[in-house]
C-alpha cells in the first residue's frame, strides 16, 4: 500500500506534531507501507514562489517549500499571499502525488495540513483520512470554522488522538462524530532509569538549581492555550519549603511575552523560573528524568508527546482533565480542573512535599505506558484503517 | 448562432466591476451585457460604486444606459480597500449592499439575478435571490475561485455561494475542475468561454507592425514580446523573466501593457530584472484604457501568458483574434493546442519556456501559422455571441427549471 502522509510539521521542525508523524511514518514502513511523508518547509526564507519535489536528500520526503506555517512569521504574512501559497502547494502536491501512485492521503492537523490534504484527495479521488490532533482556536474563530466543517466533512474518515478531542467533535459536528477512530499516540519504551543521580545534579547545576530542589517541568512553547499565567498564579501559591523551582522548557509566544514577564515579576517569580528554548532532542529523556513533578495545564491538547514521555521515565504528571484519557487520578498522575489555578496549585502543593507519593504516581505511569501506549499498537490501528479505506 | 427571438426576460446582472474600472471582469461584463441587450433582453446591472471611499453613506448612483439597461452603482464598497478595512467594517458593507441591491430588485422584478464574480458579488446576489424567490446564476472568473477556496476569510461565504446557486458557470475547465473537487456543484454547472468580438483582419501585419512600433517608439531590431493585464504573482512573470534571461538564440524585449496592482510586486519585478540584467529590456507601459491595449498588439511578435493560475483572460482572446501568437501555461490547456494555435508549456517550467522562445522567435514563417490558426479558432469558437447565446441557454434552463419547481409546490400546496 503506498499512502501520503500530510503532517502539519516535520522534523527537523519541532513540536508534537513533527514528532508523532515521524513516529508514525516510521512504524508504518517498518510494517511495510510505503509511506510518503510531506514536509512543509517553515524553515527557509520565506517567498511565496512555492515549490513541491521529492526531496532527493530524504527518503520518501516530499518537500513543500518555503511554506508559512509553524513560526511566527505566519502571523506576519498576509491572508491572500496564504491562500495564493496554499493553492499552488495543493495543485502541485496533486501532481507529485498522482505521479507517486498514492493510494491514500492521511492528514495531522485540520490547518493547513487537512485542508490541503483534502483537497489532494479529492483531485486524485482517493481516500483521505484526516487525523485531528488538537483543534485550537479554530472552531471559534469566524473564519475558520466552517473551513473545519468542509474538512470534516469531507474527509472519508476521521482519527482523533483523545476522548476530549471527540467530545468536542461531537458538539461541533454529531454526525462526523458518530464515526471517528480513536487512535492515542505512542511512545517508545527504553531501559529506566536511564539516569544517575550525578546525571540528575548535572542537569540541575546547568540550570543553576541546587541538587535538592523540587524541580517542576512545563515542556512545551508557552502559547495561549497552555495558559501561562494560570501556572505562574498557581506557583505562586506554593509554600516556600520545599524549595520549588519551574522549568519551562520551550518558547514563549512573543504575543505571550510581555505578559508572562509581567506576572513573572508582579508574582514574586523571577527568580524560581527559568525558561530554555531549546533542548536537543537526543538529551530530552534525560532531562525529563531530572524532573520531580512534569506539568500540563492545557485547556486545549490532542495528546501530549512530552506527557508519554515523562510517564515512560516514570515520572509524577500534573495535567488538566482534558488528558484523562491516559491518566488516572490518583493512580498514575493527578488530574485537574482546566482554568483553575487553586487546583493545580493545591496538587502541586500536596506532592512537592511528598517525594514518596511521587515516585509510586511515576512507577504507575510508566506501567501504564509500557502496557497499553507502545508503537506498535499505534501502528497497527493505522494500518487497520488504511486497509478498510483502501479497500472501500 | 442561436436565435432568440423570443427572448423576453428581465435580468439584473450583479457584477463586481464594471467600466470605466479596467480589469478583466469589467471587460467581460460589459461585452456580456451589451450582447444580452442586443439580443432583447431587459438588464438592470448593479456594481459597486468604485469611486466612493468607506467613509460615504450609503447610495445608489443609477443611470439609464439605454433602453432597457440600467446601471446602479451601488456604494460604499470596500474592493479596493480590502486591506484597510476590518472584518466588522466589511461585514456591515454587505449588509448595506445586500439591502440596496434587493430594492433595486424589488423594484425591477428580473426574472432571475446573474453575478459575475463569486465574491462578494455572488454571495451577496445568492441572499437577493432568495428573498424574491427567483434562480440565481452565479459566474466564476478566477481569483474569486481559485484564490478564495484557499483563503481563510473567505472560504465561509464562497462555500454558500456555490452551493446555494441554482446554477454556475465558469470560464474554463481549470476553474471547473478546482469547484468540482471542493464544492457540491448546482445541478446546473457549465463551462462557459469568454467571448471575443471578432473584427476585420489587419491587411498587412509587417506594415502596421512597423507603424506601431514607430508610433509608440518601440524599436524594431529584436523580438518584442508582450504581456497584457494587470501584473500580479499568479501570473508567472517571475518564470518569464527568467525564461527571457536565459534565451540564446535571440535578445527580445519584453512589454508589460498594463501596470502591477502591489507596489511591492512591482518592486520584486525591477529588482529581478536588474538581476538578471534585464533591465533595459523590460518595459512597463503603466494601466491604459482597454482601446489603447488593442492598437499596442500589432507592435508584438508574440503574446506570453505564463499563468500559475488563472480564469480566462480577455488578453488571450484578444490577441488570438489579432492573430497573435501566444506562449501561453497549461492553465489555458483548452484554449490553446500546442503547435497549432499556441505555443504551450506547464506552469513552472522556465526550461520549457525558455526553449520554445529559443525556438520560434527566430522562425516567424511559424509564428505567422501560429498566430493565423489562432484567429481563426478565436473566430470559431469564441465569437462574443456564442457566449451571449450560451448565457441564454442556462437562463431558460433556470427559468423552466423555476417553472417546474413552482408547478409541484402548487400541486402540493393545498394539502
Amino acid at each position: 500500500m503506498r499512502a501520503l502522509l500530510v503532517p502539519e510539521a516535520f522534523p527537523p521542525t519541532r513540536g508534537g506534531v513533527a514528532t508523532s508523524a515521524a513516529r508514525i511514518a516510521a512504524h508504518l514502513r517498518q510494517a511495510g507501507v510505503d509511506m510518503w511523508v510531506v514536509d512543509f518547509d517553515g524553515r527557509a526564507e520565506f517567498n511565496p514562489a512555492v515549490s513541491v519535489t521529492v526531496d532527493p536528500t530524504r527518503e520518501g520526503t516530499v518537500l513543500v517549500t518555503p511554506f508559512f506555517s509553524y513560526n511566527d512569521r505566519a502571523d506576519r504574512i498576509r491572508e491572500r499571499v496564504k491562500a495564493a501559497v496554499r493553492r499552488e502547494a495543493a495543485l502541485q502536491l496533486t501532481n507529485v502525488a498522482r505521479s507517486l501512485g498514492i493510494q491514500l492521503v492521511h492528514s495531522m492537523s485540520i490547518f493547513n495540513a487537512g485542508f490541503i490534504a483534502t483537497f489532494v484527495a479529492g483531485a486524485l479521488e482517493r481516500p483521505h483520512l484526516l487525523g485531528v490532533r488538537g483543534f485550537g482556536r479554530h472552531p471559534f474563530d469566524g473564519s475558520h470554522a466552517e473551513w473545519i466543517r468542509w474538512v470534516l466533512e469531507r474527509a472519508t474518515a476521521v482519527a482523533v488522538v483523545n476522548r476530549s478531542l471527540l467530545e468536542l467533535l461531537s458538539a461541533l459536528h454529531p454526525v462526523v462524530a458518530a464515526d471517528v477512530a480513536l487512535i492515542p499516540n505512542s511512545v517508545a519504551a527504553r531501559p529506566y532509569p536511564g539516569l544517575d543521580a550525578c546525571g540528575r545534579d548535572a542537569i540541575r547545576a546547568e540550570l543553576g538549581f541546587s541538587p535538592d530542589v523540587v524541580l517542576i517541568t512545563l515542556a512545551s512553547n508557552l502559547r495561549d492555550k497552555r495558559s501561562p499565567g494560570l501556572l505562574l498564579r498557581a506557583l505562586a501559591s506554593l509554600p516556600r519549603f520545599p524549595v520549588t523551582r519551574l522549568l519551562i522548557w520551550g518558547r514563549v509566544h512573543p504575543g505571550e511575552r510581555e505578559q508572562f514577564d509581567a506576572d513573572l515579576v508582579r508574582l514574586g517569580l523571577a527568580d524560581r523560573v527559568v525558561v530554555r528554548e531549546r533542548i536537543p532532542q537526543e538529551v530530552v529523556p534525560q532531562w525529563l528524568e531530572a524532573s520531580d513533578i512534569v506539568v500540563m495545564p492545557s485547556v486545549d491538547e490532542g495528546m501530549s508527546n512530552v506527557m508519554l514521555e515523562a510517564m515512560e521515565r516514570a515520572r509524577c504528571v500534573v495535567a488538566s482533565d482534558g488528558f484523562a484519557d491516559c491518566l488516572r487520578h490518583d493512580v498514575n498522575g493527578i488530574l485537574v480542573n482546566q482554568l483553575d489555578p487553586s487546583a493545580l496549585g493545591g496538587a502541586l502543593a500536596a506532592l512537592v512535599g511528598n517525594p514518596e507519593k511521587r515516585e509510586a504516581l511515576g512507577a504507575a505511569a510508566r506501567a501504564l505506558v509500557l502496557a497499553e501506549c507502545g508503537p506498535d499498537r499505534e501502528a497497527g490501528a493505522y494500518i487497520g484503517l488504511y486497509e478498510r479505506l483502501v479497500a472501500s | 448562432m442561436v436565435s432568440h427571438s423570443a427572448v423576453s426576460m428581465k435580468v439584473l446582472v450583479f457584477s463586481e466591476e464594471y467600466p470605466p474600472e479596467r480589469g478583466g471582469v469589467a471587460i467581460s461584463t460589459h461585452r456580456i451585457v451589451s450582447g444580452l441587450h442586443e439580443a432583447g433582453v431587459e438588464l438592470a446591472v448593479v456594481c459597486y460604486d468604485s469611486s466612493s471611499s468607506p467613509a460615504d453613506v450609503p447610495h445608489v448612483c443609477s443611470t439609464a444606459e439605454s433602453e432597457g439597461l440600467w446601471l446602479h452603482r451601488v456604494g460604499p464598497y470596500f474592493r479596493h480597500r480590502a486591506e484597510e478595512v476590518s472584518e466588522e467594517e466589511k461585514a456591515a458593507m454587505r449588509r448595506n449592499a445586500f439591502l440596496q441591491v434587493r430594492r433595486l430588485a424589488e423594484q425591477f422584478r428580473p426574472d432571475l439575478i446573474h453575478s459575475i464574480y463569486l465574491l462578494d458579488g455572488g454571495f451577496l446576489a445568492s441572499l437577493v435571490a432568495r428573498q424574491l424567490g427567483i434562480p440565481h446564476l452565479t459566474s466564476a472568473r478566477g481569483n474569486d475561485l481559485s484564490r478564495s477556496l484557499f483563503h481563510a476569510g473567505r472560504f465561509a461565504l464562497l462555500r454558500h455561494t456555490v452551493e446555494s446557486a441554482d446554477g454556475i458557470t465558469f470560464v474554463s475547465e481549470y476553474l471547473a475542475t478546482l469547484a468540482r473537487t471542493a464544492f457540491r456543484l448546482p445541478r446546473i454547472a457549465e463551462i462557459v468561454p469568454n467571448g471575443v468580438v471578432i473584427a476585420e483582419a489587419p491587411h498587412d501585419p509587417a506594415a502596421l507592425r512597423t507603424v506601431t512600433r514607430t508610433r509608440f517608439a518601440i524599436p524594431s531590431d529584436h523580438p518584442v514580446i508582450g504581456f497584457v493585464g494587470w501584473a500580479r504573482p499568479k501570473k508567472g512573470l517571475e518564470d518569464l523573466l527568467d525564461a527571457l534571461a536565459a534565451v540564446q538564440t535571440t535578445s527580445p524585449r519584453l512589454l508589460i501593457i498594463g501596470d502591477f496592482i502591489d507596489a511591492r510586486d512591482k518592486a520584486a519585478f525591477a529588482e529581478r530584472a536588474q538581476r538578471l540584467g534585464l533591465a533595459d529590456r523590460v518595459a512597463v507601459t503603466g494601466p491604459l484604457d482597454h482601446c489603447r491595449v488593442r492598437d499596442l498588439l500589432p507592435a508584438l511578435d508574440a503574446m506570453v501568458i505564463p499563468s500559475w493560475d488563472d480564469g480566462m483572460p480577455n488578453a488571450l482572446l484578444e490577441a488570438m483574434e489579432r492573430g497573435l501568437p501566444v506562449f501561453g501555461s497549461d492553465v489555458f490547456a483548452d484554449v490553446l493546442e500546442h503547435g497549432r494555435n499556441g505555443l504551450i508549456f506547464e506552469r513552472h517550467d522556465v526550461a520549457r519556456l525558455t526553449l520554445l522562445l529559443d525556438q520560434f522567435l527566430q522562425r516567424p514563417d511559424v509564428l505567422t501559422a501560429v498566430g493565423l490558426a489562432a484567429r481563426q479558432t478565436a473566430i470559431e469558437r469564441f465569437d462574443y455571441r456564442y457566449e451571449r447565446d450560451a448565457y441564454l441557454r442556462v437562463y431558460e434552463s433556470l427559468l423552466s427549471g423555476r417553472v417546474r419547481r413552482g408547478r409541484e409546490e402548487t400541486h402540493c400546496a393545498p394539502c
